[in-house]
């Protein structure tokens, strides 16, 4: 059921008897503008340690254990144009507890008071709580880096969106921009998301969605500036294939493409998208798993992976540096066989089946609702499973290829290993 | 079959052990539309050394070969069961660990056919020079992917200091050295001592009717032949029970941008197998809380201190014939966050003695993570393990939790944290050249 709370907040509940738990999903989107996203990160990190009410970890995960250890946690990312920042916090269902405590009603107001009441001093976030977390914020992004597969995948980012830098960073930001932040002005910049952000607000389970709507209305939220972002960011075809290299001392080497794929989120193409990277690089069926690693014995991961919000598909391999050439070359076969439809009726069959597998298996987690909710609200296409399975099933040898007509390979990223 | 009713969760478990000894649990869960099936063997990769059947001499094996083993299951003459399983729309996979091998997969249809695919491909071995020689090349691959993860590294490298003449510090998937040896007699061998069906489990959970999956299971079985089970022989070396033999402290180097650091408790005495191992394990889950956990005021003093930060995470290992804790993060400063763990350890009885309403609170925060798991049924399957904790299922614990009263958490502390089973392994950031 959906409920609009005022212009931009829409409340979306979801009955279900299928889970033990209840979870409260609160997300801020806004489009995504390169000067602000380690903003967004760093105000996640103070509103996840820190409240009025809680003012530190400890007092807040005292909160949490006495609501039977209700899971917290904030986060960002980026959907295409767009950027989110979102609150979450899953709480077990009473009825499977020796307890009368109102769990899902605590959880509810325990958000609010997160939200509404952060850790503010005369018009400023908490000196002490922002200093620490600009540390550990600074810590974390320093340290993705030491995860290589992480790292080759950022690398081609950059490339791959040389054009658009708040499309380059990553979602969690950068440490550069930490230094010019105060906590003043953060705080003044999370008015301004309170305020101006589109906000969806997801509850799951088996809760009473009358009482779950007047604990919401009552926040008395006020009307958006807008009430519907662009959902799609169009990636800008190179049109030929250009690759940046970089040595570190590392025993296995990182093989990142980046190819341009216009296909939008349920746009015409786009179950024959899906099927076509599961035949590609998808799954353990695929092209690349196949014959990068079972046949050439060339790597131990090989796969695809397709961001329709952006329109570019990416591939990754783990190989020995030394085999780079070999490695590209087949990748390209595999691509090219797709193309001139070398590939078989019962393999585009259990592709097909997999991807339904994934499909309905999907729905037996709680988190699903949200993520489809979310993505619904931003682009209004939504279909019935029904649906969904017969536009797969529908998927022709003839449309696979046509998708692989459209693919174009634009930016490799190689991180080589051996001696620095 | 056993039936046990868990009214408090609305969950039922069934068992039973099939004539060829094979033990079979399955937990139905109402509303879910896909199936879980582990098909798990007491073998893993510390049971290098054995008695091959049939033989009647210890052998020691190639590091690694369980791994191996794992891999060579999925490929047969004329097809991979990942084929098959792809063909019925499952998606299939496998693990190795220190003690069990565990072939799996998950499906929302065509149940049956995946099950039986299941039990075929883990009980038809197909090994040949050929087929072993090219899976050298992949696994060589993984083994250099993990070499390259420092967490991986942190992990082994203070498994290394605490069983330094133990097979648990060797890397699971072996070494590039150790599995060039690996050849199809030896995978014959392993296979024909460890996957005995009386060796083994099938769990089963999600969208299922139990009479009529025993009963595809049973018609599954009584076409095989197996032959009587031999008791199996393996052979690990005695670990110091006084930790003499632990290495207090090693240090690497790495091109990683921040340092890395574990402090490694070794538990120096065994413990008992059933239901004591589940309320052992969660006694200590308790005291590392009330230690170390968000709630604790070492926790927050820390934090506030730079000392530690979200990075910071501590574990607990149990299995039959070892249990050791591990407390990690990234960090500047590796010799004072190693200090401060120490400290807390050491000055156990400052956070735990008098915590009665924390103790009521933790508990409290356990038996909610209980129903938390309820809701995957990975975590089901995987919290199963019949070795180690019997015929027990996740919702046991609960019961479990309860019981445990603080004089329980502080005789686990007195017993486990001793100063000469503590030890320190860091990795330093490489100075770049």
């Amino acid at each position: 059921m959906q409920v609009q709370l005022a212009k931009g907040v829409q409340l979306t509940t979801v009955t279900s008897h299928q889970f033990k738990t209840n979870q409260i999903i609160v997300n801020f989107r806004a489009p995504i503008q390169r000067d602000e996203i380690t903003k967004r990160a760093l105000i996640t990190n103070l509103l996840e340690t820190s409240s009025a009410d809680y003012p530190d970890q400890r007092a807040l995960a005292h909160a949490l254990a006495a609501m039977y250890g209700a899971a917290f946690g904030a986060g960002v990312s980026r959907k295409g144009p767009t950027h989110s920042l979102q609150l979450a916090i899953t709480v077990p269902n009473e009825r499977y507890l020796e307890t009368d405590q109102p769990l899902t009603a605590s959880a509810i107001q325990f958000l609010q008071n997160i939200i509404y009441r952060p850790l503010v001093h005369d018009g400023q976030f908490d000196q002490a709580t922002f200093d620490r977390q600009v540390i550990n914020l600074k810590a974390s992004i320093d340290s993705v880096a030491d995860d290589k597969q992480y790292y080759a995948a950022q690398k081609l980012n950059e490339a791959l969106f040389a054009d658009q830098p708040a499309q380059q960073i990553p979602s969690y930001g950068v440490t550069e921009d930490l230094a010019d932040l105060n906590a003043t002005d953060l705080y003044a910049y999370y008015q301004r998301i309170l305020a101006r952000d589109q906000i969806d607000i997801i509850v799951v389970g088996d809760v009473d969605v009358a009482d779950v709507t007047t604990r919401w209305r009552s926040v008395g939220f006020t009307d958006r500036p807008t009430d519907q972002l662009a959902p799609f960011y169009q990636h800008k075809n190179l049109g030929h294939y250009v690759e940046v290299q970089e040595h570190q001392a590392l025993s296995q080497a990182k093989l990142n493409l980046g190819y341009d794929l216009p296909v939008f989120y349920r746009d015409e193409h786009y179950y024959a998208a899906l099927v076509f990277n599961e035949l590609f690089g998808g799954s353990p069926l695929s092209k690349l798993f196949m014959n990068v690693r079972e046949k050439a014995s060339l790597a131990y991961y090989a796969s695809s992976s397709l961001d329709t919000f952006r329109g570019v598909m990416k591939v990754q391999a783990g190989i020995d540096g030394k085999n780079h050439d070999q490695v590209l070359q087949i990748i390209d076969d595999q691509l090219t066989a797709i193309k001139n439809g070398d590939f078989t009726d019962d393999l585009v069959d259990q592709v097909k089946l997999g991807l339904i597998n994934d499909f309905e298996s999907s729905l037996d987690s709680q988190r699903t609702f949200a993520i489809q909710a979310l993505i619904d609200d931003l682009t209004h296409r939504e279909v019935s499973d029904e649906v969904w399975l017969q536009q797969i099933q529908a998927v022709t040898r003839e449309q696979i290829q046509a998708v692989a007509q459209l693919v174009t390979l634009n930016n490799g990223f190689f991180l080589n290993g051996g001696v620095a | 079959m056993q039936v046990k009713e868990y009214e408090q969760f609305n969950e039922t478990s069934y068992q039973t052990k099939l004539d060829n000894g094979l033990t079979v649990t399955m937990l139905p869960k109402a509303g879910f539309h896909k199936t879980y099936a582990v098909f798990t063997t007491n073998y893993g990769s510390i049971d290098n050394t054995f008695v091959p059947a049939g033989g009647s001499e210890l052998h020691r094996y190639p590091d690694g070969i369980a791994h191996f083993l794992e891999h060579k299951m999925f490929e047969k003459a004329d097809h991979d069961a990942f084929q098959t399983f792809g063909k019925y729309g499952a998606s299939a996979n496998a693990f190795t660990s220190f003690t069990r091998t565990s072939y799996l997969f998950s499906a929302t249809r065509n149940l049956r056919e995946n099950l039986e695919t299941l039990l075929d491909f883990v009980q038809d071995p197909y090994f040949t020079a050929k087929t072993v020689e090219k899976e050298k090349g992949i696994i060589g691959q993984e083994i250099e992917m993990y070499n390259d993860d420092p967490s991986w590294r942190l992990y082994f490298g203070m498994i290394g200091n605490l069983y330094p003449n133990h097979p648990l510090q060797y890397d699971i998937a072996g070494t590039t050295d150790s599995i060039a040896k690996i050849t199809a007699d030896d995978l014959y061998a392993a296979y024909r001592t460890f996957y005995h069906p009386e060796n083994m489990t099938l769990f089963i959970v999600g969208k299922l009717n139990p009479d009529e999956v025993l009963d595809w299971i049973n018609t599954n079985q009584a076409k095989k032949h197996f032959d009587a089970f031999q008791p199996i022989e393996r052979k690990l070396p005695a670990t110091a029970i006084d930790g003499h033999d632990i290495i207090p402290y090693r240090m690497i180097d790495m091109p990683v941008n921040r340092a890395k650091t574990v402090v490694g408790v070794k538990g120096l005495a065994p413990i008992e197998a059933g239901l004591p191992a589940l309320k052992y394990r969660a006694g200590v889950n308790i005291l590392l809380e009330l230690l170390f956990g968000d709630t604790s005021q070492n926790y927050l003093k820390l934090y506030d201190q730079g000392v530690i930060d979200d990075t910071f995470g501590y574990d607990f290992e149990l299995q039959n014939d070892f249990n050791f804790l591990t407390f990690s993060g990234e960090t500047d400063q590796p010799a004072q966050f190693d200090a401060a763990i120490i400290a807390g350890l050491e000055n156990w009885s400052s956070a735990v003695d008098g915590q009665e309403d924390l103790l009521a609170m933790v508990k409290k925060e356990m038996i909610g993570r209980v129903v938390f798991m309820a809701n995957s049924l990975e975590s089901i399957a995987n919290r199963y393990d019949q070795r180690l904790f019997g015929h027990t299922t996740l919702f046991d614990e609960p019961a479990t939790i309860a019981s445990l009263t603080l004089a329980d958490i502080q005789a686990i502390a007195r017993q486990l944290l001793t100063s000469q089973a503590i030890s320190e392994y860091q990795i330093q950031p490489a100075t770049k050249g």
